[in-house]
């Protein structure tokens, strides 16, 4: 049975906060792995299919809609994976590997950004995509 | 899973522009425009190669072509016109 994790920053408002149970700390894997600004967890990340992700961990950027993050541990290591536009993190525990995703996900939206005039189709769809959950921070 | 060293191989033979942050970006233009994208870690630390061929847009022998000698840039490019990447 799969499991749910919400990641969110402050100013994020959803409907789909995740009781938090018994759990009365955020948790996500074990030891010093925990997410800085992760709350709303349930169980342990280490034990997770699927999160949705909610901050990018970088005060440049905010998430305005949950990033679907599949968590795959089928090989070596831990893989943090966005399908819809093949985005991926890759480390040896969970929450690294969403740190990893996160940052990969900051580099592109700024690579993308850059080459918005001159972009093929598909990298079109996955700007498109991640201008739907990404927003950068007007200071 | 794909080695570094298998990863620049392939970034050098479609002559991919690299971009280093946090990552190393690998960008493929065609006809001016950016087409593919992909990355890896910094360092020499193996990636998922299912989910790097995701991002190339090929399945897993075009990808050991790749890495090895027989799949060329050209071939690759008419493998992304058959995907209507291009």
């Amino acid at each position: 049975m799969s499991a749910t994790a919400y990641a969110f920053p402050p100013r994020i408002e959803t409907g789909a906060i995740l009781d938090t149970g018994s759990s009365p700390e955020p948790q996500v894997g074990g030891g010093n792995t925990a997410l800085p600004g992760l709350i709303g967890i349930q169980g342990s990340a280490e034990r997770l299919d699927k999160i949705n992700l909610g901050t990018l961990f970088d005060g440049r950027f905010r998430v305005q809609r949950p990033i679907p993050v599949t968590l795959d541990r089928s090989g070596e290591g831990v893989s943090a994976i966005w399908h819809e536009i093949d985005e991926f993190g890759h480390a040896d525990s969970a929450s690294v590997a969403t740190v990893e995703l996160a940052r990969s996900l900051v580099e592109l939206y700024c690579t993308l950004e850059r080459e918005q005039m001159n972009l093929g189709r598909d990298l079109e769809r996955i700007w498109a995509v991640l201008k739907q959950h990404i927003e950068p921070v007007r200071r | 899973m794909l080695s570094s060293r298998d990863f620049d191989t392939i970034v050098r033979k479609l002559e991919m522009e690299i971009r280093d942050g946090d990552h190393r970006f690998a960008l493929l233009r065609h006809d001016g425009r950016v087409v593919i994208r992909t990355k890896r870690s910094h360092g020499s630390k193996s990636q998922p190669a299912h989910l790097i061929r995701n991002q190339l847009k090929v399945d897993e022998a075009q990808l050991q072509g790749l890495v090895q000698c027989w799949l060329t840039k050209p071939a690759y490019i008419e493998i992304l016109k058959s995907k209507q990447i291009i």
